[in-house]
């Protein structure tokens, strides 16, 4: 018999950037920085990234300094 | 008195995209030129190609990128953001204190930009 699942499924969450150091935090990166917004061009809060405060403070400062330059979009439709 | 403390600076510029690479060259020829001036020691300077940008700035689409890696201290600053804001083919500037952004530092010498 199929053992049954009660509740939601959950992933355990890590952050990214704990798990590689040598990942830059950078607002030249854009690509990995692309990765941290949703699909409307919002940053993804952390408790759906995973990624722990620390980098999370990083993360905006270099999402907003991308923006800023023309590099990411405030807003996508 | 103000303290006389060399750091590493960045800064990016965003030009008009009809510049020509030969004028793009000589306005990084006189950013360079002044933070020599003050003593400042250009690391790199890094032109990227020409590319889109996410969003339209002053109704463009497209946009030249130069960025400068630099040290020296914090009063050859103002000079440079005289430089930059009175620059009409400059549509954005940003100039950051490399310390202060340790994500930036973080690893591998990933800063190109990645597209």
């Amino acid at each position: 018999m199929r053992p049954q699942l009660r509740g939601r499924f959950r992933q355990a969450k890590v952050c990214t950037f704990c798990v590689e150091p040598q990942l830059p935090i950078d607002y030249k990166v854009v690509g990995l920085l692309q990765k941290f917004l949703s699909d409307r061009g919002k940053i993804m809060p952390k408790r759906r990234s995973g990624v722990c405060s620390k980098h999370q403070r990083m993360l905006t400062t270099a999402i907003k300094h991308a923006r800023f330059m023309g590099l990411l979009p405030y807003t996508k439709r | 008195m103000a303290e006389t403390k060399v750091k590493l600076y960045e800064a990016i510029a965003l030009y008009h995209p009809d510049l020509e690479e030969a004028v793009l060259k000589e306005r990084a020829d006189r950013i360079e030129q002044v933070v020599r001036e003050h003593a400042g020691n250009v690391v790199s300077t890094n032109m990227w190609k020409k590319r889109k940008l996410a969003y339209p700035i002053k109704k463009l689409e497209d946009g030249n990128y130069i960025v400068y890696r630099f040290t020296g201290d914090r009063r050859l600053l103002p000079d440079l953001d005289y430089i930059m804001r009175y620059d009409e083919q400059c549509l954005r500037y940003l100039i950051l204190d490399v310390g202060q952004y340790p994500g930036m530092t973080r690893g591998a010498k990933k800063t190109e930009a990645s597209q």
